[in-house]
């Protein structure tokens, strides 16, 4: 079993923020399952990486890489402890800030923990305030000060917190690694400096922003699922914030695809104020895998399907993009929509050995409607049970005619549901057309439901 | 040359017959989508033969005039759709008979309903139902993977200005995507820009008088004429009863 290595992702900005350190534990998720997110850093576990890259170096140019990806600036090092991977990361971060550092990876090899440590400040040890005080009123300065004094007069005068300190001096910390899961939401956001009114610029700040979420999603081998934008407005406006909600119907990992999705969402819906901050949340998604079929005409690709819908129904309206379905009624000319979501497979049933494949039977011809969606309101005139003659009522767009006499009419035929009892007649005018017309015994009024096409 | 296996023709006619060959495969593999795969039967036989096999992939059809349309379209998309192909219906009427397609054989799952009958114009245009389908028609082409489109519509104007500088980019991107557009509506809006334009008569309705005295309308009968088509000699007529 490989040794234990530890690599310590410090942001080497002072007091990161959640955002931060959550983008460089995703970023170090690409590497190894375990993963902790501790307050100030995140740590991972890298002893058994050795088939992926030959030497440590290989491996710390490319933590380097993920950090810059996710567009996080962070001091990277590598030891056999998580305390000594984290002074020696302190280190480089104070080097970074007085400019002293040339660069802000390192690694400590096993057995030069104390030597790697000796040159730093005491401040990279992180002690409480008094016991740092005590130390510096001693004429202390270094690590290697500190861990030159012998142990128990240390313990005598600091105490337990003294002896835990001279330890990490040492380089004898014994920090266990504890992975934390991964946040189940991700965000992205920026402040801008002057704040956007139009839509281009403000795309091209969403680009940037879904190119790191999408860089995090990728090293968990996670796909982008549903999009929350936030935008903070100026508060000249009414209102000082408002969010869109974007359904991603094929989870995908191309920036292009989603980037198209935000800006049909904002086209239909832009902002009502100038916007100074922008917020990218997303729940990550499993990618979703298709299995393509020799014999089966293949359909379009799932994120091009699911910005032609985002189109489509930013063209038509919401909800009226989708698969039919059949209500559970006996109303006739009842239709719903779902969401459009094609089989990846066909269904076919399957067969036992020795059947025979039966053969594809012709469709039958039915009598087909084209409904008349809502039904239109017209009067009729009737003897008995007999209609008479139908008047359409003026202003309806699909006659040219008001008054059309009946030649023939079948009916009634009576259906009741929840939205009231009709009688259903159908009728032949003169000129041949057939039309479905429906008496509402409850609004006492008669309709036009359908014509026979 | 030494050291190399050379295949000698016996004579110059072989290496003409080897290079005609490979120069059929190669012309084959770079022929649109629309010329590699078998057209769309519509299970209607004098259709069928009159559009050699059935609607053409990759072509713009028209079928106009009276009754029939409806049942004509939701025929073609169940024969498509049983196939395992994926069809849309631009319905610019919120007319589509969803029970009948379900029993004539529509598998719902593969067809994408997309109902324009409320799409809001751009700025400073008038709401046009024509041109809200074809522009719906134009993002589906553009996604591709759809064998056959259907735009329906009783309120199509015919030679609108806009209509008539989309058809030809519609036709282009019918032909590259390998997808059939049929145009239903009362009159013929695609013109000549269309391959094949049926058109339905509607006939004598079928009425029988049911217990109890009432009369009940259990068919019609239409027929599909093919007035024009390059395809073919127009002039073919299928007569096509219909019953509930």
């Amino acid at each position: 079993m490989p040794a234990s290595r530890i690599a310590c992702l410090l942001p080497c900005a002072p007091s990161p923020d959640e955002r931060t350190l959550t983008a460089l534990a995703d970023a170090a998720s690409g590497f190894s399952p375990q993963v902790e997110q501790a307050d100030e850093a995140v740590y991972l576990e890298v002893g058994d990486l050795g088939r992926l890259f030959q030497t440590e170096e290989q491996l710390l140019q490319a933590l380097e890489g993920a950090a810059a990806e996710v567009g996080v600036a962070a001091c990277i090092t590598i030891a056999s402890d998580k305390g000594v991977a984290r002074v020696r990361a302190r280190g480089l971060a104070l080097g970074q800030a007085t400019g002293r550092a040339s660069r802000n990876a390192a690694i400590v090899l096993r057995g030069g923990e104390q030597a790697a440590l000796a040159p730093l400040p005491i401040a990279t040890l992180d002690p409480a305030a008094e016991l740092r005080l005590k130390i510096e009123s001693w004429g202390l300065r270094t690590v290697g000060e500190l861990a030159g004094l012998p142990r128990p007069a240390v313990v005598t005068r600091l105490g337990a917190a003294g002896a835990a300190l001279h330890r990490l001096a040492s380089g004898e910390s014994s920090e266990l690694l504890q992975p934390t899961p991964p946040a189940p939401e991700l965000c992205e956001e920026q402040e801008l400096l002057d704040a956007l009114e139009n839509l281009e610029p403000l795309l091209f700040v969403l680009r940037g922003l879904l190119e790191r979420l999408v860089a995090r999603l990728r090293a968990r081998s996670q796909a982008c699922g549903d999009l929350l934008i936030r935008l903070s407005l100026s508060p000249r406006g009414p209102r000082t914030e408002e969010t869109r909600r974007v359904a991603v119907a094929a989870p995908t990992q191309k920036v292009a695809a989603l980037l198209e999705l935000l800006r049909v969402a904002l086209e239909s819906q832009p902002p009502t104020g100038n916007v100074e901050r922008i917020a990218i949340i997303t729940t990550p998604s499993r990618q979703r895998l298709i299995q393509l079929d020799l014999f089966t005409p293949a359909g379009p690709a799932p994120e091009k399907l699911a910005t032609t819908l985002a189109r489509l129904e930013a063209l038509c309206g919401a909800g009226r993009v989708g698969q039919p379905l059949v209500p559970d009624t006996h109303i006739p000319g009842a239709a719903a929509q779902v969401a459009f979501a094609p089989p990846q497979r066909p269904q076919s049933p399957p067969q036992q050995p020795g059947q025979q494949a039966t053969p594809s039977e012709p469709p039958p011809r039915l009598l087909a409607t084209r409904a008349v969606r809502p039904a239109q309101p017209i009067s009729v005139s009737r003897r008995g049970d007999e209609l008479v003659q139908v008047v359409f009522e003026p202003g309806t767009a699909r006659r040219v005619a008001d008054t059309q006499p009946v030649r023939r009419s079948g009916g009634p035929y009576r259906l009741a549901d929840v939205s009231g009892v009709r009688d259903y007649y159908d009728v032949e005018l003169v000129d041949g057309e057939l039309l479905r017309l429906f008496y509402d015994l409850t609004a006492d009024r008669w309709y036009l439901d359908a014509v026979y096409d | 040359m030494k050291g190399s296996a050379q295949l000698r023709p016996e004579s110059s006619s072989d290496v003409v017959a080897e290079l005609r060959r490979a120069l059929a495969e190669r012309t084959k593999a770079q022929a649109p989508a629309s010329q590699q795969r078998a057209p769309l039967s519509t299970q209607l036989s004098v259709i069928d033969a009159a559009l050699q096999g059935g609607l053409p992939r990759g072509r713009v059809l028209e079928i106009v005039g009276g009754a029939g349309k409806m049942a004509f379209a939701l025929l073609a998309l169940a024969a498509a759709t049983q196939r395992g192909e994926l069809c849309a219906f631009v319905d610019a009427d919120d007319a589509l008979d969803v029970q009948t397609a379900a029993r004539v054989g529509v598998v719902l799952e593969r067809l994408l309903w997309v109902r324009t009958s409320e799409a809001t114009p751009e700025p400073g245009q008038k709401s046009s139902p024509l041109r809200d389908g074809m522009k719906a028609v134009d993002l589906l082409l553009g996604a591709g993977g759809f064998a056959l489109v259907i735009l329906y519509g009783t309120r199509f104007a015919r030679g609108s200005a806009v209509a008539t500088t989309a058809w030809p980019r519609l036709v282009q991107r019918c032909e590259k995507a390998g997808t059939t557009l049929l145009v239903a509506a009362q009159q013929p809006v695609a013109g000549s820009f269309a391959a094949v334009t049926l058109e339905c008569a509607a006939g004598e309705p079928v009425w029988e008088r049911a217990p109890g005295g009432r009369m009940v309308l259990n068919g019609q009968r239409t027929t599909i004429e093919v007035t024009r088509s390059r395809l073919g000699p127009p002039g073919e007529i299928e007569e096509l009863p219909l019953r509930r």
